[in-house]
């Protein structure tokens, strides 16, 4: 008896804490269709309406910011992926001179916060006419510290004599980084591409900074614009929100599985 | 290009850090003062003060949050940890740009939070405008967002925790509590460790979550001005690159600072 008793609470409890996580996005989804006007819980909006959606779609050039988003993230991640394999294939896999000082260089790197390269970097986009440019937003991305350290991580596990045996088949540097030693570290691959299209999609700081015409906003430069303009009109903004989170809520829903192995996988293994 | 966009912009805020601009043409060289400037700024010096109390609060919240979690999950069916699990991840996904617009409406006078608080008979409080109350405002969110992955970190660390190790206790007597405290948890001391130290730098670098929530302001009396919404606003609302770049530079002192720290500590045990 006292067992179930126990079951009982712990499962109750973590509901409990599970709903209450959920809470606040709920209550965007409900009044997001809820009747632009309502703001109250008690009682709650009792109409379905989408009128929020259609004066959202009035207001920003919303298919055009969805566009923005998706081609920087993806470029973003793809860029990322791109150098980080390479680079994590190269120091994983080859002796050379200087290996253990680029090591040394790249956990650095990871001690440093991207806060501190702002400045540096917008005079540099200035100096390089990228400003307000896509090219400008993407390139600087282009590599990251943690993601060459992560698949470094992933490479070092991939047996030699399997690539060694693929270079005696004929095997050019480039097809065995392409055909063996990516396929190994799929789980690798996956979880980054996952959490990096989640953080880009949701990046804000250097986007503000890079891109000043509107045409050119991201779904979240373009949203809390909105916000900031028309803060009492809140059911157009939660419908804003809903909207432009749901790409990734439903990236997460397919694909949670994958990703927590492969992050959890490579966090361990510092 | 690791080189240009790495190594360039590195040199360049070095070099702009004694300088004072307004914009990126009119440098001139200003040697120490942006320095000098960083222990004198009341508005820097309020900035830091909340940042550090955000991360106290928000490692602290973190790793009893998530430690606490994983306890109660450890014993669930794998199912319903799968969902509570996937449910917590969710905030997480919203990330730290939207998030704040969903608060900035729960928060408000007349927004949901209150409504809730009324029912039960407590009078509404002026979450965002009192400077007071920005600060665990901040703290509660960011405990929203981060609280999933955290959770997902220690559980997968219990999972490589010694069965025998656990199994001999419970048969010696101990509650399922103290086997936790007692076994389990020294076995995963280096990934709660981790998540202390990536919610500290994280928390140290936090930027959006304020800066969204208060409408792109620093909030009643400063109390929303953290270390990088400053910065940010010297140097990209102001112009003065130079002076933001001494605030990186403090701001990269205090990360490297923090991560030798937890070098320092995981070693040592």
């Amino acid at each position: 008896m006292h067992r179930y008793v126990k079951e009982f609470c712990r499962t109750a409890l973590l509901l409990i804490t599970a709903s209450l996580f959920l809470l606040p996005l709920l209550w965007m989804l409900v009044f997001s269709v809820a009747p632009p006007a309502a703001s109250s819980l008690f009682p709650a909006p009792d109409s379905l309406t989408f009128s929020n959606y259609v004066a959202l779609a009035a207001e920003i050039d919303l298919w055009q910011c969805y566009l923005n988003s998706l081609f920087i993230s993806c470029a973003t991640v793809l860029l990322q992926l791109l150098t980080s394999s390479l680079a994590g294939f190269a120091l994983a896999q080859y002796e050379f001179r200087g290996k253990s000082l680029l090591l040394g260089f790249l956990l650095a790197l990871l001690a440093l916060p991207f806060e501190l390269l702002l400045p540096g970097e917008y005079e540099l986009l200035h100096r390089l006419k990228l400003l307000d440019t896509y090219a400008g937003l993407i390139l600087p991305c282009g590599v990251t510290a943690f993601g060459v350290w992560m698949f470094y991580n992933a490479m070092a596990a991939v047996p030699k004599d399997l690539l060694d045996s693929a270079r005696l088949d004929g095997c050019s540097e480039f097809a065995v980084w392409w055909r063996i030693a990516l396929p190994a570290v799929r789980p690798t691959t996956t979880a980054f591409c996952v959490v990096g299209l989640i953080g880009n999609w949701n990046s804000y700081l250097w986007p503000a900074i890079v891109l000043h015409s509107e045409s050119k906003y991201t779904l979240p430069l373009a949203i809390n614009n909105l916000a900031g303009a028309y803060g009492q009109q809140f059911g157009q903004v939660m419908a804003a929100v809903t909207i432009s989170s749901l790409p990734m809520f439903a990236l997460m829903l397919f694909l949670h599985k994958e990703v927590r192995e492969g992050m959890t996988s490579a966090l361990h293994k510092q | 290009m690791t080189l240009i966009f790495w190594g360039y912009p590195i040199i360049k805020s070095l070099l702009l850090a004694f300088q004072t601009t307004s914009g990126p043409h009119s440098a001139r060289f200003v040697g120490i003062a942006n320095f000098a400037m960083l222990f004198q700024d009341a508005e820097l010096t309020q900035a830091a003060r909340n940042t550090l109390c955000f991360v106290v609060a928000s490692v602290t919240l973190q790793v009893a949050g998530s430690l606490a979690l994983a306890f109660l999950m450890q014993g669930a069916s794998r199912s319903l940890r799968g969902a509570v699990l996937w449910t917590l991840l969710i905030p997480n996904v919203t990330g730290a740009v939207f998030a704040p617009l969903l608060f900035q409406f729960a928060l408000a006078d007349n927004g949901w939070l209150n409504q809730v608080l009324a029912t039960v008979g407590i009078k509404p409080w002026q979450w965002l405008k009192d400077p007071d109350l920005v600060m665990p405002a901040v703290v509660f969110i960011s405990f929203w967002l981060g609280l999933g992955f955290n959770t997902l970190m220690v559980l997968a660390s219990l999972e490589s925790v010694d069965r025998a190790t656990i199994e001999a206790a419970r048969l010696d007597g101990a509650s399922e509590l103290r086997t936790f405290w007692h076994v389990s948890l020294p076995q995963v001391r280096s990934t709660v460790m981790l998540i202390a130290t990536m919610s500290a730098i994280g928390s140290v670098r936090v930027f959006e979550l304020p800066w969204l929530l208060l409408k792109k302001s620093a909030g009643p009396d400063g109390s929303g001005q953290f270390i990088v919404t400053c910065l940010y606003r010297n140097g990209f609302e102001a112009g003065d690159l130079g002076y933001a770049s001494a605030i990186g530079w403090g701001l990269t002192v205090a990360v490297v600072a923090l991560t030798y720290l937890s070098r320092r500590l995981t070693s040592s045990t």
